[in-house]
């Protein structure tokens, strides 16, 4: 009786689901969070008869065939890749991406991450960093006694230093970009890195074609839509009810097996 | 010796095919675009085995198992790659072996290479049966017509998805992943289904019906309880027939 090992696999396929869904859940506030969805396809068939066999001498053949599924898999988590709500903040290193593109961050043990999450932060040394410290990269460095800092919808950063009224132009902030945005690996603290799934990350300036602009005074939140989330939630217990079911069933019938003498 | 045990047994041999069916479409609940199975009995009538004149015996027989073709319910997802068929036609894929497959899961990603790929990592055919690759600067501002056809503002119409006509998609081989292909000896040349719509930011659900499955497992079951049943009253009558021959007579 393969309907247990079968129900297993679908047992198995809805607590990932939930699992997904619980995480998304967890990061409704997340700024810049996108939440996934798990999709899932069936597994391998076992073909019992195939199709187009002779079933006669006369030449007819087997219309069709037998297949027996053996369950499902996971075929991947698909992360959302819709715009977050802007939330204004007033804070002038806020800057949230309205549109494609991530910011790229340094990491301190080598290699890039990219995040949408812009609420940046300045470092002891004047240097705009994210929010664990990691520098922005292409780096820019405010000048001591900056008062103000203004960042354009096309990235360019000015900073308005003491009483002087014109401001400096101290940087131009990029935006990454990939053909397969949905292929980056989160690695936590809203960070995503590049794999060879998302291909390698496009630098652009905020505002070109395609690519999103700045907007300061804001941040992104998340882009979890709750209902939706509190539904799958819902549908995911009762499918897992009905696999377990299917457990109760093969397991009845075992037994009712088991008493032929 | 009598048939009846052997009668029970086919029965409790076709119910388990039922049960494992059955248990593979719920699993499956959840899988975009999945298509119920059915399976089918038939009877076998054993002419030589009857003592009535128009006598015999029939034994079930395991003749086959079917695709439950209806449409399953579209849920919006809202991502610019997930693509709903609504209609009779079938998505075209090719595999990473380079076999054509026929579906219905339209979750599509792009690979590294811009191309349109299932999750699974099948590739997505277009209207004249070729594989579709995208330009990589034009991401989510891609819009998918009710035709198929993929266009973003800036680059116009870039390629058009195929939906393919499959009448004898009942011989076809289910190899997992959501994929169906054709019998070997079979080639088919696919033709183009007009009449199925596209619709962009949905997927298709499983067409499974939990009640419809969860119905069936109970009817299973009974009828599993019942052929049991059969065999050992088949076996007690034996019994008594062994003790009552053996018993003498004075």
């Amino acid at each position: 009786m393969k309907a247990l090992g079968i129900a297993a696999t679908g047992m198995m396929a809805q607590q990932t689901n939930v699992d997904v869904i619980s995480n998304n859940i967890a990061n409704a506030n997340t700024t810049g969070f996108k939440s996934s969805r798990a999709s899932f396809t069936d597994l391998i068939y076992e073909n019992m008869a195939r199709e187009g066999a002779l079933t006669a001498q006369e030449g007819t053949t087997r219309p069709t065939g037998i297949d027996v599924g053996m369950g499902v898999r996971t075929a991947g988590t698909v992360r959302l890749n819709t715009q977050g709500g802007l939330v204004q903040t007033e804070n002038q290193l806020d800057l949230a991406v309205d549109g494609r593109g991530y910011f790229a961050v340094n990491l301190p043990e080598g290699g890039q991450a990219y995040t949408r999450d812009g609420s940046l932060r300045l470092s002891p040394e004047g240097q705009i960093v994210n929010e664990q410290g990691y520098e922005i990269d292409p780096g820019i460095v405010l000048p001591d006694n900056t008062t103000r800092v203004e960042v354009s919808e096309t990235g360019i950063v000015s900073a308005y230093v003491e009483d002087e009224p014109i401001p400096v132009e101290v940087g131009q902030l990029t935006l990454s970009t990939f053909v397969n945005d949905a292929g980056m690996r989160p690695i936590g603290n809203n960070l995503l890195q590049s794999t060879v799934a998302s291909g390698d990350p496009i630098a652009a300036v905020p505002g070109e074609p395609g690519v999103g602009i700045l907007r300061q005074g804001y941040l992104e939140s998340s882009n979890v839509n709750i209902i939706s989330q509190i539904t799958d939630l819902i549908v995911a217990q009762r499918a897992y009810e009905m696999n377990s079911k299917a457990i109760e069933t093969a397991d009845q019938m075992m037994s009712a097996a088991n008493q032929i003498k | 010796m009598d048939n009846s045990a052997y009668v029970s047994l086919s029965l409790l041999t076709a119910l388990e095919r039922q049960l494992d069916v059955t248990a593979n479409n719920l699993a499956n609940v959840n899988s975009s675009g999945f298509k119920a199975e059915r399976v089918l009995f038939e009877s076998y009538l054993q002419p030589e085995s009857g003592t009535a004149e128009d006598g015999g015996t029939n034994y079930v027989l395991d003749r086959g198992s079917y695709v439950d073709r209806r449409q399953g319910a579209l849920v919006r997802t809202d991502n610019p790659l997930d693509v709903a068929l609504n209609g009779t036609g079938w998505f075209g894929y090719r595999t990473a072996e380079g076999q054509t497959a026929y579906g219905r899961d339209g979750g599509f990603v792009l690979d590294a290479q811009g191309r349109l790929v299932t999750q699974s990592g099948a590739q997505v055919l277009d209207a004249a049966g070729g594989p579709i690759a995208l330009p990589p600067d034009i991401g989510g501002t891609l819009t998918i017509s009710a035709d198929g056809t993929i266009s973003s503002p800036g680059a116009g119409v870039l390629a058009q998805l195929g939906a393919f006509d499959l009448p004898q998609i009942q011989s076809f081989e289910r190899i997992g992943g959501g994929l169906l292909v054709p019998p070997a000896d079979q080639d088919a040349a696919a033709l183009p289904d007009a009449e199925t719509q596209f619709i962009q930011g949905s997927i298709e659900s499983s067409n499974v019906e939990a009640i419809t499955e969860v119905t069936r497992l109970v009817a299973t079951q009974q009828a599993y309880q019942r052929a049991v049943n059969l065999m050992s009253s088949e076996d007690d009558l034996r019994k008594d027939m062994l003790s009552r021959i053996g018993r003498p007579s004075f």
